[in-house]
């Protein structure tokens, strides 16, 4: 509009900011920092606090401060025209295992882990187990949308990611779908979200995927490398998770280090596999890409009382009313025995179950992210049924995670 | 079972460190020719000795000669032992392939099997935590072993590559010139919609009215909560051509 623009920027997201600005172009943009959080303060408090206070950074009355920007000249610099080019450094480095490691460490190119090396002997290794050309751009990321400009990557960087995460070469395609939506398993949003994966179809038993017992914990290796594999190219490949720029969470969120990967139990499963259901044929395989704040036991929910008699369809409803759904609506990790306690209880199908948990009919699109920021609470929001785990009890676990992409896995093969 | 968590080499000699969980009686039994499980204490560690004799020592390392023989590791499955080897060779260059590929098969007869004991220098240390190293029989009969564990790290090198993916080349972008002056100008403010922001301008818009009462000042919302990429085109239109300068907020 080429008109003076100053923006208003807490100071705790200095760091952040000025990345950005540089990302887009602009990296002397003048920016007004406050103290915050804004959010939840009186009128008086903002005028005391903020209006009449300094600016934390630079220690100066903030609203004089705020006139300077929009009228001091602008200096050479912040007039300079032409293209910047990022130095991401050397494509190979040479050193003892030791040192690599440090180095990786200090570049920030891990996840604070030790991480399998990637060598090209490796690396080569991991692609054999596609036809994609190592060159060819698999996917665009960034850390969210407030975060700049996305970055792009290879199959090769997708494959470096992979060795690095220690994940076998023949769960490459399953990181090659998930890579391919650009979909960041590690989100720069102050809220701390998480991204998950659910897998269906034959891959599940060809790579040794966990959906028995503890199948959402981190002991399977394909679950648990898949979901590094994910973190770790969100990392290096779409410049997430760098805590003070491109990774804000206010308290973090500890489903970043390998999210959740889950593999349905489809065989003691009463209803149809997520992927059907989401018009994918039967044993296809596919995996469906989640974003949330991640789940926890329901027996976290007074709903959850344990007792001789328990009535979970009722349970699991009451929970739903429960949630916020307003961003990420309500996901149910229900183990076998849960899900057949459903079924018996008159629900035969994930839609009828759905139908009457939300009380909408099929199709009605629940309360979403319009109702944000309006203090109206959207209760349950859209609805996800996923099952997997042992049968070895009756536990179960809710959250906030919603679905969005679904990718078949085998046109990364 | 064991599994290597991380492993080391200095002056010739290769430290390795097991994590070692519990073999249950029901776990099926890997196809280990040399397995012995549970004999040795874990308080102690053992080494082979050149002419294959065990013996105790009173360290952390157990010695492991190499090169020119194999070691038998006592307690540990033979798939467990032939994933060091493979990592030697991988990472250290320290085993040499075709040997050790003429080893790995099952001995068929005492005599192959005692042959194959003599040739064997390995160490178990059974605890949470066991070590092995190997190093040449010279520098072990020297009797080199305390000076040469101090000795500088001496590791192959290797060659790996750069994970980091590509970021958009920048193209800047100069600022809008500023105002001489507020006095006569109208400023918008633009709320972009995080909770509390439209109180915070209405705070800052009474302290610019009060302080600059020349100045018109213009209100607007963005009611997406989605940020300055939701902003209206047409409210960007509004600005260019009614504005002379933007408040926009609020970064959280």
């Amino acid at each position: 509009m080429k008109k003076p623009a100053v923006p208003l920027i807490l100071n705790d997201f200095e760091k952040q900011e000025k990345e950005v600005a540089y990302n887009l172009g602009m990296p002397g943009l003048r920016i007004q920092y406050f103290r915050g959080p804004v959010w939840g303060k009186t009128n008086e408090q903002l005028k005391k606090q903020i209006v009449e206070g300094n600016n934390p950074i630079t220690g100066k009355p903030a609203m004089p401060e705020l006139v300077e920007l929009l009228t001091k000249p602008l200096t050479a610099e912040e007039q300079k025209t032409g293209e910047v080019k990022q130095d991401l450094g050397p494509k190979t480095y040479t050193g003892t295992p030791d040192e690599l490691q440090k180095l990786f460490l200090k570049k920030r190119y891990t996840d604070f882990l030790p991480v399998v090396l990637p060598t090209e002997d490796k690396v080569a290794e991991m692609l054999k187990f596609t036809s994609h050309q190592p060159t060819e751009i698999l996917g665009k990321m960034n850390p969210g949308s407030e975060a700049g400009e996305a970055w792009s990557y290879t199959v090769k960087d997708a494959a470096v990611s992979a060795v690095m995460a220690g994940a076998q070469p023949e769960y490459f395609p399953v990181i090659l779908a998930l890579g391919s939506t650009g979909m960041t398993a590690v989100n720069v949003s102050d809220n701390g979200f998480m991204a998950g994966a659910v897998i269906n179809g034959k891959i599940r038993d060809e790579i040794g995927l966990n959906y028995e017992e503890g199948a959402v914990g981190p002991y399977a290796q394909a679950n648990t490398t898949i979901g590094r594999a994910w973190s770790l190219l969100s990392i290096n490949g779409g410049n997430c998770g760098k805590v003070g720029t491109t990774y804000m969470g206010t308290i973090g969120n500890p489903m970043n280090l390998i999210g959740i990967i889950i593999a349905e139990n489809e065989e003691k499963s009463p209803f149809k596999p997520l992927a059907v259901r989401r018009g994918f044929k039967d044993g296809e395989n596919v995996i469906t890409l989640f974003m949330g704040w991640g789940i926890l036991s329901a027996k976290n929910w007074a709903a959850d009382v344990w007792g001789p008699n328990m009535n979970y369809p009722e349970i699991i409803k009451e929970i739903y009313h429960a949630q916020d759904g307003t961003l990420f609506g309500t996901c149910a990790v229900l183990s076998p025995p849960i899900a057949n306690y459903v079924k018996d209880g008159g629900y035969d199908t994930v839609e009828k179950f759905t139908e009457w948990v939300t009380g909408l009919k099929p199709g009605v699109k629940p309360a979403g992210a319009e109702g944000i920021n309006s203090g109206i609470r959207n209760a349950g929001g859209v609805f996800t049924v996923i099952v997997t785990g042992g049968s070895n009890n009756n536990y179960f676990s809710m959250g906030g995670m919603v679905p969005s992409r679904s990718v078949q896995i085998d046109k990364w093969r | 079972m064991h599994s290597i968590s991380s492993c080391r080499v200095q002056d010739e000699r290769c430290f390795f460190v097991f994590e070692r969980r519990e073999v249950s009686a029901e776990e099926p039994s890997e196809p280990c020719e040399y397995q012995e499980t549970g004999i040795f204490p874990a308080t102690e560690r053992w080494e082979i000795s050149g002419n294959g004799r065990l013996n105790r020592i009173p360290h952390q390392r157990i010695l492991v000669h190499s090169r020119r023989v194999y070691f038998k590791v006592y307690g540990l499955c033979w798939r467990e032992f032939a994933r060091i080897c493979a990592f030697c060779i991988e990472n250290l260059g320290f085993l040499r392939r075709n040997s050790l590929q003429g080893r790995q098969h099952k001995p068929n007869t005492e005599e192959s099997r005692m042959r194959l004991r003599n040739a064997v220098i390995a160490v178990l240390c059974i605890g949470l935590v066991c070590s092995v190293s190997m190093r040449s029989n010279q520098t072990y009969a020297q009797g080199k072993r305390a000076a040469s564990s101090n000795g500088p790290v001496v590791m192959p090198k290797i060659t790996v590559l750069n994970p980091m993916g590509t970021p958009p080349p920048i193209t800047l972008i100069p600022q809008a010139p500023r105002l001489n002056t507020l006095d006569g100008k109208t400023i918008y403010f633009i709320n972009t919609g995080y909770i509390g922001t439209d109180r915070l301008m209405a705070v800052m818009m009474d302290w610019f009215k009060a302080n600059y009462s020349k100045t018109n000042f213009v209100y607007k919302d963005n009611k997406s909560g989605a940020g300055l990429a939701q902003v209206s085109k047409d409210l960007w239109t509004e600005i260019s051509e009614k504005g002379d300068a933007a408040i926009v907020g609020l970064g959280h």
